[in-house]
């Protein structure tokens, strides 16, 4: 089956390759059949990475040792539910990139096979010399099919088959692993498509608002998922790792932040581009940084540049990351310098007091947010070069810089939508600003009286309820319009007040989620955390909270061999969950880890940890954390993936409907 | 309406003072009681909290000491149990962190090594780090306020926005729009 793998990245790769051919061919010679035969090879190539995909999938569910991936990250005990995710190691998670990449060229393919023709060759142009570098990846330097090789003393080389693997990383060993690497994945890769659409404005001299409009949905995809991929990222981290966080600035973490950030800011620049035809070189220039900010994060997950839990072995693939975004970038800053004169803007900025500034501003705070990030996770190695050592940037410099930029940050997602287009008067900004920085005023005062004496904490709060109440005033206004316009009743105008626009409307909910998320976060100033050691019948109590141990014992099974404690978990006297805190020792890989067991509420999450036996061996050593909030931040995920969805949805089609309601006349008439 | 060049030089310094306070002020900080073992009174506890906060875990995880948690991690449990000693043994916070960087110093370098610190002092070459992102925010705010300024000068004639002057009239008239 290994063979049939290799055979189908290299038809992939032929496939490529000739699909970017028959693209360059098609603009050359202006010819139809050249772009028909690109748009087959595209099918083709996605069928084949699909291939080789199930390829691996297949070695690796029938324990085929002598494959070298399936040796180093799997073993015979590993439950199955594990084996069919193919991407826990360099090679596998490559091949995943590629999988999804030829996913997504397919699909935009597909989608636009009779239209666009003018730029769509210049996409599959674009796409497939993408997917051209990820399958050279795979086939010359993190191949998932190369056999375990053994060479005897008279050089005769022999496949060899170890009687059992390595094993997967206990810490993958979660449901997370199932979801978080293909989710974020799809955020990563998914840049690549609008990407590609500005490339093509770019190389076909097409630079009005076509690209804008068709990339818009690809953009908003791909943001969804790295959205939903980087809070995924956090809830493992907070479930598995056993440190009671779930973001840590972790060079890894922060490669999936940075796209995300100049993303986000795309998303709303291109909106003056469609509305007001400004910013065009700027719009391009924000969805080439993501674009290089994806295959970044990548490199620097697999080059060993820095230092992270999440890197994969280092190896040669590092300079070819790094030959590939440098040539990246100097081809779409040279296309960018080359049409200058055609991405000037249509019109100036009015006032500024609009929504236009207010946009800018947000672009400015997302950007200078990127480049803390950057500069904080590459200032080792600049220490290093410059003074030959490598200072460490952990956490603390990270939510120093970041945490006032953020609150900025949370401000504009409120006031950014209380400007008008073109111009505010000062009177109208007061008025419209009113409420909310009352509430916010108010919000303080009864904070500070409840006992938040934390400046970022009473900073985080207040701004979170001026952008509610902005938002809600926002729907409150423009449902009591149509109730006054169109007689309808609250719910029917609220329900058509958000589909007849979907983008604003879902937009806010994109930002009332965001607004949760700060909520949550803001709870980590609350955490408390404690150790103590606990024996059978004993009890402690913890912030209103008693822990009975009702046992300690053991168990064994193929893959591991474990302790635990079970815990009632009280409060008021009332038992409200049993707990089964784990330290776990995998057989294969010889590694203990420990499994979390948490009481989540909307209030706090009580979370424990086993970290061992006391010397006594009576006695379980409990590390036990009560974090406030923490569900908010995956309840505000999942808000924000609901208003994305939304934004995502069909336009309401006034057209379609009049078309619909003249042909019913026509029909009438003619009767 | 201009303000005095005194009033002006004092909302500078409250601004600088908001600056610097809010860069003071710890980032959200756990209230840690665990790390350490009990010996420790409330004073001494608060200073085992600052200095394993202060000082990155070697196991490679990105951690604080404090925050570290691997089982049996050899780098964050022998550093937990050196800081609750000298704490013990009435040793400052200076003095805790001189020995941890001369302990360990970067490849071989010679002492005191700054690789054991969370993060960059705030002297030297390391002054950088903290300066950059707000000094980039600084001028590309300034910049960008400028352009605003000269954009929106040249437009003087253009006409005010969706009949801004009443909101719930903008918004009925945007609806319109849509409907």
């Amino acid at each position: 089956m290994h063979q049939l793998g290799n055979f189908a990245l290299t038809l992939a790769m032929a496939l490529a390759v000739f699909a970017v051919i028959s693209a360059i061919m098609a603009i050359r010679l202006k010819r139809g059949d050249l772009l028909r035969v690109a748009q087959r090879s595209v099918y083709g190539v996605f069928g084949s990475v699909l291939l080789a995909a199930g390829c691996l999938i297949y070695v690796l569910v029938t324990d085929q040792m002598q494959i070298e991936y399936v040796a180093s990250y799997s073993n015979l005990a590993l439950s199955a539910f594990f084996k069919y995710t193919f991407w826990a190691g360099q090679a596998g998670s490559l091949l995943l990139w590629s999988l999804l990449l030829a996913g997504y060229s397919f699909a935009v393919t597909y989608r636009y096979r009779n239209t666009h023709l003018q730029l769509m060759p210049y996409v599959i142009l674009v796409t497939m010399a993408t997917q051209v570098f990820f399958l050279a990846l795979n086939l010359w330097s993190a191949n998932p099919f190369n056999e375990l090789i053994s060479v005897s003393a008279d050089g005769s080389r022999t496949v060899f088959t170890p009687v059992d693997g390595r094993g997967l990383n206990p810490l993958l060993q979660h449901p997370a692993m199932i979801i978080h690497p293909p989710t974020l994945f799809m955020g990563y890769v998914g840049f690549v498509i609008p990407f590609a659409f500005a490339m093509a404005a770019l190389l076909s001299n097409q630079l009005g608002d076509e690209w804008i409009k068709l990339s818009r949905r690809w953009t908003l995809f791909a943001w969804m998922f790295q959205t939903a991929g980087i809070m995924m990222g956090g809830w493992w981290a907070y479930e598995e790792l056993g440190w009671g966080g779930y973001w840590a600035w972790d060079p890894v973490e922060n490669a999936s932040l940075m796209p995300w950030l100049t993303g986000t800011a795309f998303l709303h620049s291109v909106i003056i581009q469609e509305k007001r035809g400004m910013f065009k070189v700027w719009n391009v220039s924000l969805i080439i940084a993501t674009y290089i900010l994806c295959i970044f994060g990548t490199f620097l997950t697999r080059s060993g540049v820095v230092s992270s839990v999440h890197a994969f072995a280092q190896g040669s693939i590092g300079t070819f990351f790094l030959s590939y975004i440098i040539l990246a970038t100097s081809i779409s800053v040279a296309l960018v310098v080359h049409r200058l004169p055609g991405l000037k803007s249509d019109n100036k900025l009015d006032s500024a007091l609009s929504r236009e500034s207010s946009f800018l501003f947000n672009n400015l705070v997302l950007l200078i947010s990127c480049f803390s990030v950057l500069w904080g996770t590459l200032f080792p190695v600049l220490s290093e070069a410059v003074t030959g050592e490598k200072i460490v940037v952990g956490a603390p410099f990270f939510n120093k810089v970041n945490i006032p930029i953020a609150l900025f940050l949370l401000f504009l997602t409120g006031a950014g939508p209380l400007f008008a287009w073109r111009r505010t008067s000062l009177g109208t900004l007061m008025k419209t600003f009113r409420i909310p920085l009352l509430a916010m005023i108010f919000g303080i005062i009864g904070l500070y009286f409840a006992g938040v004496h934390h400046l970022y904490g009473l900073m985080s709060f207040s701004l979170a309820l001026f952008v509610i109440i902005a938002i809600f005033t926002e729907f409150y206004r423009g449902t009591m319009a149509r109730v006054r316009s169109n007689a309808e009743n609250i719910a029917v105008a609220l329900k058509n007040l958000i589909w007849k626009n979907k983008r604003r409307y879902g937009g806010y909910i994109v930002h009332f989620g965001l607004v949760v998320i700060f909520i949550g976060i803001t709870g980590t100033i609350f955490n408390y955390e404690t150790k103590s050691q606990i024996g059978v019948g004993e009890s402690i109590d913890v912030r209103g909270y008693t822990v009975v141990c009702e046992q300690i014992s053991g168990e064994s099974n193929d893959n591991y061999d474990s302790q635990f404690a079970i815990l009632t978990l009280k409060r008021n006297g009332e038992v409200i969950d049993r707990l089964k805190p784990e330290y776990r020792v995998y057989k294969a890989s010889e590694q203990p880890t420990t499994e979390v067991a948490l009481h989540k509420s909307l209030r706090e999450d009580f979370y424990t940890v086993f970290t061992g036996l006391d010397d006594s061996g009576q006695k379980a050593i409990l590390q036990i954390y009560v974090n406030p909030l923490v569900a908010w931040l995956w309840f505000g995920t999942e808000i924000m993936v609901f208003g994305t969805l939304i934004c995502l949805l069909p336009a309401y089609q006034e057209d379609r409907v009049e078309v619909k309601l003249r042909r019913k006349e026509g029909v009438a008439e003619n009767a | 309406m201009r303000l005095s060049f005194d009033v002006r030089k004092g909302l500078q310094k409250m601004l600088s003072l908001l600056l610097l306070w809010m860069l003071g002020t710890a980032a959200p900080q756990t209230d840690v009681g665990s790390a350490h073992s009990t010996k420790l009174n409330t004073e001494q506890a608060t200073l085992f909290n600052k200095v394993s906060d202060g000082l990155i875990c070697q196991c490679g995880c990105n951690l604080v000491v404090s925050q570290c948690g691997h089982v049996n991690c050899p780098s964050a449990v022998p550093i937990r149990a050196s800081i609750e000693t000298m704490i013990l043994d009435g040793k400052s916070e200076t003095q805790i962190f001189d020995y941890f960087m001369t302990e360990y110093s970067f490849r071989g370098n010679p002492p005191p090594g700054r690789s054991i610190l969370s993060q960059p002092a705030t002297e030297g070459f390391d002054l950088i780090a903290w300066i950059a992102p707000f000094a980039i925010l600084l001028v590309a705010g300034i910049a960008l306020v400028v352009i605003i300024r000269r954009s929106s000068g040249k437009t003087t004639s253009a006409p005010p926005g969706q009949a801004e002057n009443n909101i719930d009239s903008r918004i009925e008239e945007e609806l319109k729009q849509l409907d």
